[in-house]
């Protein structure tokens, strides 16, 4: 153990009772870090990369070293659950066990503010010690540190909350106990903001590390999967001679699809890439590096930068959470919930992981069930036939089979029946599925005239066989399946063999829609008798997907490379008829996430909600009460679950940014699977942006506000016109818009700059709430939430840097450049 | 003025108004007739325009409000908490905290037989209640407030069809029928609705020196963007919305402008929300909920386990005042009778009481009250046994209390609404309670 770091060790096998009394044992996870403060833990991984589950309770142990000379100190431990502190084997500070509580009569407890600048007062729902402690000389001033914590424990959620160890020598201010007292980071707010802030980046580059060293076996078995898929697969050749162009282009040429239009511009191009790839608007500091590039290679780095990019991720969460039918309850989950299997979309999106091991993991449930592995793919909570419900998923997801008319009837316009879908149920069930009785039409047989028919009995048994023959055979080529007797690996593998020439169409179909807005297929999620129009174009994408190792980024790179991706946009309308779409984009509206997550990015601010759990004590088990912790991207986001109207159960700073998002078409619950959202246009949607918390957020030019620092500096009015242009809508203002922003800005321009200083950011609103489930009914509970409500509409207090009127003028400048259509629009 | 037939809009029939056409497709007008109206094969037919209804979420108990029975003792003798007391109605009794109601009863249709099967969650029963079906891995039914949304659109010109006062939740919202039937939602009466509030600190010049400069840009944008008719309806719905947002509609929410006479007459928060309810009714919102679970009144709100039942009585008592002034105030305005009142739960409770006073949850027999909207009206439908367990005579199922619903708004709860191609009827074989109609 190095002299100069905290060796923490997690340690399962702890017995699931509140006593300190078990037996030795043997840690199975191990790590360095600097202090002895955690926000959290690493996710454990499986052999095969996927979120599980530790066992509920276990211990977190510390060690470490230290130099403390002889004298009077004052320490803080600081937990949720019991810990206990000891210095050269003496105990010095201890906290209680949580105990679990269903009843919510309880009294909120009173905030513990801690009185003095060099300690942040305590976080609701944990505990604390301060103890003074005499340190006696010893050898070197060498002192061993151990410090143990219990997480989870009967009937609770094994989440670790806050824990903490501060040390403050008589008279001096608290620091975080490290090894190395000499770089300690302090305890005032601000301190502890940035140590959470950077803990949590840190926790992000561990659970990527432990992932990708997690699972090499099957990393092996995927290539070598790759390499029976690519022998399986020729790659055609590409027609015509135009050497010029690039494939996608020459097979549209082929095709007759030819365009005399010239791509769009530089601006244009980067802002439609960044939004496609990172869900977001570009940054200042991206355009700038685009523009520096030199002109013959500068988009193709561009498309480099951006593939490679993390937030990839979080810009196809909310895609395949739609499409897979995502659905967690954070509140007794009865509503055709799934478990929140979001975090391994997430993670499998940050490690492109191949899209054939994707749909294996998706169709074999395996991992945590809530707290995000695929397992909380297999719920489907009061649901009698939650392997039909899942089979209809698959087949939309992956098939473009449709079979949501039978899940009760044979489809009356698809050549479906109903048993095809249960056969796929007893697949994913891996044995003969009874049809349940709720599974036919209300009110008994369709009369004789209807198209709808009823060919299977409730009661009938179905045997679990592929029944898509046409799609691909029953035979799989050698090297696919692991285990011969497994129904449900039998069905992934026929899904994602190659010789299944369907599944690569629908995924490559999938994309080439959500960048150009039409597809070979129209409708992505049914196949059924569709004609696609540029098949030829379509075969080869799909082949390159499967040659390529099903690299969703490779095909991705071979669209935004196209001039057909690159052209100026057109109107939906011109898709009407019979004429195939040109080969350019159709103007679409950006996303419900692309919206609120730019808003954010324009702001430069956190979104600082309340974390997603109406027990933020944790003291309920997570198949009741879920905590999805405090989202930084709106797909993290779920509905609130205030069905019981209760005041004491509001998330006002959630429920401001998900009021924006339902306005724009994200789901709240996604009992089904859906690809295109509704996209009616509604008064609620610019009333979202132009009169929201959130947005107002966008707007108020607080200290924390990524433009307020640069209004200080001295630019001038033309300058500052394009940087809001440049900021805002990705793009230099024309003269005209120059001189628009100019005017309004101008008076009171020279003395915009106010007397005051840079305040920190209000606190986040976790820390003001001490209401959870346990004590929600007590009266107290809806006071504080009302305040808190009254709180995030009153927003961020603005800078007092600029004089409140030509701040008000600055922001009016935000606001409407924020409102405008050309905001909203995919460029 | 510009017709809010639903949340949605679309350019054409902005560019109808813009062209100055005085002709609108009939489905755009305002209060379009229902289609229904004349048909006589589907059943009894009521005459109500708006609907007002009351949710009292957690589960009001049923024996200790519209359907008593002999005493119980709070401890190991089941029965109501509180004593009966007489009504306008000769033979039908309530608990004595409704004592205001109890006057007014002839103006009310008494459901006592409402039924399902959902009891041990209030999400899955709320979402019962509102959408009248088990949930679905298929689709998103709509709630009761979307489909009179959809089907008759705002009575009004320039408002929504559809108001909610509490939580926003996927059971009120408008699933398949999709955002064009959703709600306009508020969680506080002072504050107004969210989204049409202006945010702090931005006053009327303010927000006119904003519609300034964001009508040129947006105007240069569309310019450039003419044939895109997706543009055109985003801007129509932004030009709308600034519309709606305005004082026309804004001051539907001053509650300041009635006397305080009749704002003392509807009494606490809630009595506010009805009072409110009336206001928007009479606005041409065509649907209101008003939710009524302000659980700090007695901890627990409707949901009386333990303790809560202790101080139930002052929710009762709020409920009635509120309830009492509002059919009095529609009366005296002439419009009960085309204002249907519904006051509904997502279960009733127990006559048995737990280990500290308080009731569980129970739903194989409780009460929804009908009020005004030309029913007929003076009656208690339905029958329980000596302790509300079982109904007796008159059952009426979810499916069946939507139908009543629809038909008392004019609507036939068996017409056939399209989730893409797939149709499903308003209700699973509903049958409105042929009694509840002259």
């Amino acid at each position: 153990m190095p002299g100069d770091a905290i060796l923490v060790e997690l340690l399962d096998g702890v017995p699931a009772k509140t006593s300190w009394d078990f037996p030795r044992l043997r840690p199975v996870e191990r790590w360095q870090q600097p202090a002895a403060a955690w926000v959290g833990l690493p996710r454990r991984y499986s052999s095969e990369g996927l979120i599980v589950d530790r066992p509920s309770p276990f211990l977190l142990r510390a060690r470490s070293h230290l130099k403390l000379p002889a004298g009077k100190y004052r320490f803080v431990l600081r937990a949720r659950n019991a810990a206990r502190l000891s210095i050269d084997g003496r105990m010095v500070a201890s906290t209680g066990f949580l105990s679990r509580n269903a009843s919510g009569h309880e009294k909120v407890p009173p905030q513990v503010v801690s009185g003095r600048d060099d300690l942040v007062d305590l976080s609701p729902g944990h505990q604390q010690a301060l103890v003074d402690v005499t340190l006696e000389p010893a050898p070197g001033d060498d002192r061993l540190l151990l410090l143990e914590a219990f997480v989870g424990g009967a009937g609770v959620r094994t989440e670790l909350g806050e824990l903490l160890v501060g040390v403050a020598p008589e008279g001096k201010p608290f620091r975080l106990l490290t090894g190395n007292a000499a770089d300690s980071p302090g305890l005032s707010e601000v301190e502890w903001n940035r140590y959470v802030d950077a803990f949590d980046r840190q926790l992000v580059a561990w659970n990527d590390q432990r992932r990708r060293t997690s699972d090499p076996i099957e990393r092996e078995y995927w290539k070598r999967r790759h390499r029976i898929a690519r022998q399986a697969v020729p790659a055609p050749a590409l027609p015509g001679t135009d050497m010029s162009l690039g494939p996608v282009d020459r097979w549209l040429t082929a095709a007759a699809a030819k365009s005399n239009e010239s791509v769009v511009g530089d601006h244009t191009f980067l802002r439609r890439l960044a939004l496609d790839t990172t869900g977001v608007v570009p940054t200042r500091s991206e355009i700038r590096w685009f523009l520096s590039r030199p002109v013959a290679t500068r988009r193709g780095d561009a498309i480099t930068r951006f593939l490679a990019d993390p937030r990839w991720a979080d810009h196809w969460v909310g895609y395949w959470q739609d499409v897979l039918a995502e659905n967690p309850g954070i509140l007794k989950p009865k509503l055709n919930n799934t478990g929140p299997f979001r975090f391994w979309i997430h993670d499998s999106f940050r490690d492109n992981k191949p899209i054939d091991r994707f749909v294996t993991e998706l169709v074999l449930m395996k991992g945590s069930r809530y707290g995000g592995g695929p397992a909380g793919f297999a719920m489907a909570t009061e649901n009698d036939a939650p392997m039909a419900a899942k089979a209809h998923v698959l087949g939309t997801a992956f098939l473009g089979v449709q079979l949501k008319c039978a899940r009760c009837h044979d489809a009356p316009y698809h050549p479906f029946r109903q048993k095809q879908l249960f056969n796929l149920a007893a697949m994913l069930n891996r044995r003969p599925l009874k049809l349940p009785k709720t599974s036919t039409i209300p009110g008994g047989s369709p009369s004789a005239d209807s198209p709808v028919k009823v060919t299977l009995k409730p009661g009938t048994t179905i045997d679990p066989i592929w029944p898509f023959a046409e799609l691909a055979g029953g035979k799989l080529p050698r090297g696919l399946l692991r285990d011969r007797t497994d129904a449900r690996e039998r069905l992934a593998a026929l899904v994602t063999s190659p010789a299944n020439h369907r599944f690569p169409h629908v995924m490559v179909n999938r994309l080439w829609k959500r960048y150009l807005g039409w597809a070979f297929v129209d409708s992505v999620e049914d196949w059924n008798e569709a004609k696609p129009v540029y098949p030829k174009l379509l075969d080869y994408l799909g082949r390159e997907l499967v040659r390529s190792g099903y690299d969703l980024k490779h095909v991705a790179r071979l669209i935004f490379e196209s001039r057909a991706y690159q052209r100026p946009a057109h109107p939906a309308s011109t898709l009407a008829g019979n004429t195939p779409p040109a080969p350019a984009p159709v103007r679409r509206r950006l996303v419900a996430e692309q919206i609120v997550d730019s808003l954010f990015v324009v702001s430069g601010k956190a979104m600082r909600t309340e974390h997603l759990t109406l027990d933020p004590e944790g003291r309920r088990g997570s198949n009741t009460f879920l905590n999805l912790g405090v989202p930084r991207r709106s797909w993290e986001f779920a509905a609130l679950s205030n069905e019981r109207d209760r005041p004491a159960l509001a998330l006002p700073a959630a429920q401001s940014v998900v009021d924006v998002l339902m306005a724009f078409g994200w789901r709240e619950s996604r009992p089904h699977p859906i690809t295109l959202r509704d996209g009616t246009t509604t008064v609620l949607q610019p009333l979202a942006l132009a009169n929201s918390s959130a947005s107002h957020r966008t707007v108020v030019l607080s200290d924390d506000h990524a433009l307020t620092d640069l209004l200080v500096t001295n630019l001038s009015l033309p300058e500052i016109a394009n940087l809001f242009y440049l900021h805002i809508l990705s793009r230099p203002a024309t003269s005209e818009e120059r001189a628009e922003v100019v005017a309004v800005l101008s008076p009171g321009y020279s003395k915009r700059r106010g007397p005051g200083a840079i305040k920190s950011p209000p606190p986040s609103s976790r820390r003001l709430t001490h209401v959870s489930w346990s004590n929600h009914l007590h009266p107290d509970a809806t006071r504080i939430k009302l305040e808190l409500e009254r709180l995030v509409r009153a927003g961020d207090p603005p800078t007092s840097r600029l004089t409140a009127g030509w701040r008000e003028r600055a922001e009016d400048v935000i606001w409407a450049l924020v409102n405008s259509p050309e905001f909203v629009f995919s460029p | 003025m510009t017709p809010f037939p639903s949340f949605a809009v679309n350019s054409r029939r902005q560019f109808l108004q813009l062209a100055g056409t005085t002709v609108l497709p009939p489905v755009l007008s305002a209060a379009s007739e229902p289609a229904t109206r004349n048909s006589p094969d589907i059943g009894p037919v009521g005459q109500a325009e708006n609907c007002i209804l009351l949710w009292l979420g957690g589960g009001a108990c049923h024996v200790d409000t519209w359907d008593p029975k002999r005493k119980g003792d709070g401890k190991k003798i089941a029965g109501s908490y509180y004593d009966p007391i007489p009504t306008a109605v000769p033979g039908v009794q309530v608990c004595e905290h409704l004592k205001r109601s109890a006057r007014l009863l002839d103006r009310c249709v008494l459901l006592r037989g409402v039924h399902h099967e959902v009891i041990d969650e209030h999400a899955a029963a709320t979402n019962r209640m509102h959408t009248g079906r088990p949930p679905s891995g298929t689709t998103i039914y709509p709630s009761i407030g979307s489909i009179m949304a959809h089907e008759r659109g705002a009575v009004g010109d320039g408002v929504p069809p559809y108001v909610v006062m509490g939580y926003p939740s996927a059971s009120r919202g408008p699933g398949f029928l999709g955002a064009g039937s959703g709600y306009l939602y508020l969680t506080d009466t002072k504050a107004g609705p969210t989204g049409l509030q202006r945010p702090t600190g931005v006053g009327r010049q303010r927000q006119a020196r904003r519609e300034k400069l964001l009508g040129r840009i947006r105007r240069r944008f569309l310019d450039k963007n003419s044939a895109d008719t997706r543009v055109r309806d985003y801007s129509a719905a932004a030009a709308q919305g600034l519309k709606l947002a305005g004082p026309r509609f804004m001051s539907v929410f001053d509650l300041e402008s009635e006397s305080n006479a009749l704002r003392q007459a509807y009494g606490s928060e809630f009595g506010q929300r009805c009072l409110l309810a009336r206001r928007l009714v009479e606005s041409g919102v065509r649907f209101v909920e008003v939710s009524f679970n302000l659980n700090f009144i007695n901890g627990t709100g409707w949901d009386t386990h333990n303790e809560g039942q202790q101080q139930q009585h002052r929710m009762i008592d709020q409920l009635d005042q509120a309830f009492a002034a509002l059919i009095t105030d529609l009366e005296k305005r002439k419009r009960l009778d085309r204002t249907l009142i519904v006051i509904a739960t997502e279960f009733g409770r127990p006559p048995e009481f737990d280990a500290r006073g308080g009731r569980g949850h129970y739903s194989k027999a409780f009460s929804v009250v009908l009020a005004g909207g030309g029913l007929k009206t003076g009656q208690a439908i339905g029958t329980t046994d000596e302790l509300g367990k079982t109904i007796l005579d008159h059952p009426v199922s979810i499916p069946d209390l939507h139908a009543t619903i629809c038909r008392a708004m004019q609507v036939n709860p068996a017409k056939e609404l399209y989730d893409g191609i797939r149709p499903v009827p308003i209700t699973d074989n509903g049958r409105a309670v042929p009694q509840a109609f002259g």
